[in-house]
C-alpha cells in the first residue's frame, strides 16, 4: 500500500510539474503582467512527501543574506485554499516592523543584541489579519489568483494609509535569481507563485551537506525573506544551489530553504515594497 | 498391426467422446465400463494459474478498498472547526501530557480543532515565542485516540532518545548564522503518549545562554501521572 501511495503521489507530482505555467496573461494596473488563469489554492495541510538530497564536496562556500534572523512565519489559515491570505499575512507582518499600525495589537518583534531582528509569532491579531486578507483578496474554496493577491494587499495597505509597489523578478518568462537577490538586498521580500514547492532542512557536515525536503504539488504562494547560495567544488565539477529562506505558510515546515531548481516551477515572483 | 492399433486408439477416443457427452451413461447402458479420464498436466497448470490470478485480483481489491485506516475516516475534514483556545483548556483535554509555559516570558497563541459532528476535540495548535524573540516554536498536539496527524515526517534521519518521563524522536541542526554570528538551532520532534501525541513541527532558537533543545522541551512538556 505504501508503495502504491508513493507511486500515486509521484505520478501526481509529475502531472503537476509538467503543466503549462500560464495559459493567459493580463496587464495589471502598474503594467505588470499577471497570470490570470492559475488559482493558488494551497492549504496548510497539503499532502507532503519527503526526499533527502546529499551533496558531497571537496569545498563549500556560501553566501547568505537574511532580512531577519527569525522572519515572520505565520501559518494560521482562515479556510481551505487560503495560502495567498497566509502569504499576505507574512508579507504584512514583515512591514509591521516599520509601521506597527499595520497589525494593531501586535508587536512585530525585537532586535537581538542590536544586530539581528527576530519576529514575533502569530497571535490573535495576525489571525484577524489573515481573515481580512482572505476577504480582501476575494478568496474562496477554489483559491486566489495572483491579481487577487495583489489587489487584496493594495486594498489593505491603502486603508492603513500605505502604498504598495511590486516588481517582477522574472526575465523572459523565467525566474531571475539575480533580480530577486537585488530586491532582497533592498529589504524587499519576494512573493513566490509556484506550482509544486519544496521546503528544505539543511544539515551541514564537513564533507557533505544533507538537505531533507518536504515536497508538495500544490499551486502555492509563499514569501522569501532571504537568499542562500551554496557553491560546491565536487569531484565532478562545480555545483551551485540557489535557495530562498521562506515562510511557506504550511503547518509543517512553516519555514526553511526553498530550492528554486528542485521539483518546483516558479510561475511568477514579485518583490513587494510597502511604504 | 498399424491398422489394429489405429482402430483401438480410435475406439478409445470415441468412448471418451461419448462419455464426455453424457457422463458415461450410454457406455454403461451398453455394458461397457467408461475409461478413466486422466487429468492433463496442462489443465493443472492452467487451473493453478487461473486460481492465482483470481486470488491476486481479490486480494488487490481487498487491500485497496477495505478501510484498514477506518480510524482516520471517523472524522471528515470538512467537519473540522478551529477556534481560539487557552493552555488551561488544552491541558484539561490532554490525557498523557501537561504543557506549561512561563507566560511572563513567552507569548502563546493557541487554537483548538474539533469535529463539529461529534463535538470531540481532535488537536491543538500552539505557537510560542519567547518575549525576547530568541525562541520560536510550533506545537501540534493530538488528543484523540481516533485522530492521527497525517502529515508529520522527518526530512532527515531522526534521533531517538529516552528522557526521564518520556521518549522523544527528533531531528536537530545547529549552525552559526553566517550573517549575524549567532548559534541557531532548528528542530522537529515527536513525543508519543498512549493517546496524545506532541509534534514539534517547527522550532528555531538562538542559543544565547547555553541551554539545549531537550532542556527547553522538558521545561514545556511534562508527562502526567496516570
Amino acid at each position: 500500500m505504501l508503495h502504491l501511495t508513493t507511486i500515486g503521489l509521484s505520478l501526481l507530482m509529475l502531472g503537476t510539474l509538467g503543466a503549462a505555467p500560464c495559459a493567459s496573461l493580463k496587464n495589471g494596473d502598474d503594467g505588470l503582467r499577471f497570470c490570470e488563469t492559475i488559482v493558488y489554492n494551497g492549504t496548510n495541510d497539503d499532502t507532503h512527501s519527503t526526499e533527502i538530497v546529499r551533496r558531497d564536496f571537496i569545498s563549500r562556500e556560501k553566501s547568505v543574506y537574511d532580512l531577519a534572523i527569525i522572519p515572520p512565519r505565520y501559518t494560521y489559515s482562515p479556510a481551505v485554499s487560503s495560502c495567498a491570505a497566509v502569504a499576505g499575512s507574512n508579507l504584512i507582518g514583515f512591514y509591521d516592523r516599520y509601521n506597527e499600525d499595520l497589525i494593531p495589537n501586535h508587536k512585530s518583534g525585537s532586535l537581538i543584541a542590536g544586530v539581528a531582528y527576530s519576529y514575533s509569532s502569530q497571535d490573535e491579531a495576525t489571525f484577524a489579519l489573515a481573515h481580512t486578507l482572505y476577504d480582501y483578496m476575494g478568496t474562496d474554496e477554489t483559491g486566489t489568483t495572483e491579481a487577487q493577491f495583489v489587489d487584496g494587499i493594495k486594498k489593505f495597505c491603502k486603508e492603513k494609509g500605505m502604498s504598495v509597489s511590486t516588481a517582477s523578478c522574472m526575465s523572459s518568462g523565467s525566474f531571475s535569481f539575480s533580480k530577486a537577490k537585488t530586491y532582497i538586498e533592498a529589504n524587499q521580500p519576494i512573493v513566490f507563485f509556484v506550482s509544486g514547492y519544496n521546503v528544505g532542512f539543511m544539515a551541514e557536515r564537513d564533507t557533505f551537506d544533507s538537505i531533507g525536503y518536504s515536497l508538495s504539488t500544490a499551486n502555492h504562494v509563499m514569501v522569501g525573506f532571504g537568499y542562500y547560495i551554496y557553491n560546491y567544488v565536487t569531484t565532478a565539477g562545480n555545483v551551485t544551489d540557489y535557495y530562498f529562506n521562506v515562510a511557506s505558510g504550511a503547518a509543517i515546515d512553516s519555514a526553511g530553504l526553498y530550492n528554486i531548481n528542485f521539483k518546483t516551477r516558479i510561475i511568477d515572483a514579485l518583490a513587494v515594497n510597502i511604504y | 498391426m498399424n491398422v489394429k492399433r489405429y482402430l483401438k486408439k480410435q475406439a478409445k477416443q470415441d468412448r471418451l467422446a461419448i462419455m464426455e457427452a453424457d457422463g458415461g451413461e450410454t457406455l454403461r447402458a451398453l455394458g461397457i465400463e467408461p475409461p478413466k479420464k486422466k487429468p492433463h498436466r496442462a489443465a493443472w497448470i492452467a487451473g493453478a494459474a487461473s486460481l492465482a490470478a483470481s486470488l491476486a485480483v481479490v486480494l488487490t481489491c481487498v487491500f485497496t478498498l477495505y478501510p484498514f485506516n477506518a480510524q482516520e475516516e471517523k472524522y471528515l475534514e470538512e467537519n473540522f472547526v478551529t477556534e481560539d483556545s487557552t493552555v488551561e483548556k488544552m491541558n484539561a483535554e490532554l490525557h498523557d501530557f501537561l504543557l506549561t509555559f512561563d507566560e511572563t516570558a513567552c507569548q502563546i497563541a493557541i487554537t483548538r480543532t474539533y469535529d463539529s459532528v461529534s463535538g470531540e476535540a481532535l488537536y491543538y495548535q500552539l505557537t510560542i515565542n519567547r518575549s525576547d524573540n530568541s525562541l520560536y516554536g510550533e506545537f501540534y498536539i493530538t488528543c484523540n485516540e481516533h485522530y492521527e496527524y497525517p502529515n508529520f515526517t522527518f526530512s532527515l534521519t531522526p534521533i531517538f532518545e529516552t528522557l526521564t518521563h518520556y521518549a522523544i524522536t527528533y531531528q536537530l541542526e545547529s549552525t552559526i548564522h553566517p550573517q549575524y554570528g549567532f548559534e541557531t538551532i532548528t528542530c522537529k520532534a515527536e513525543i508519543k503518549g498512549t493517546i496524545d501525541c506532541v509534534y514539534i513541527t517547527q522550532y528555531d532558537e538562538l542559543i544565547l545562554d547555553g541551554h539545549t533543545f531537550l532542556d527547553s522541551v522538558q521545561a514545556i512538556v511534562h508527562a502526567t501521572e496516570n
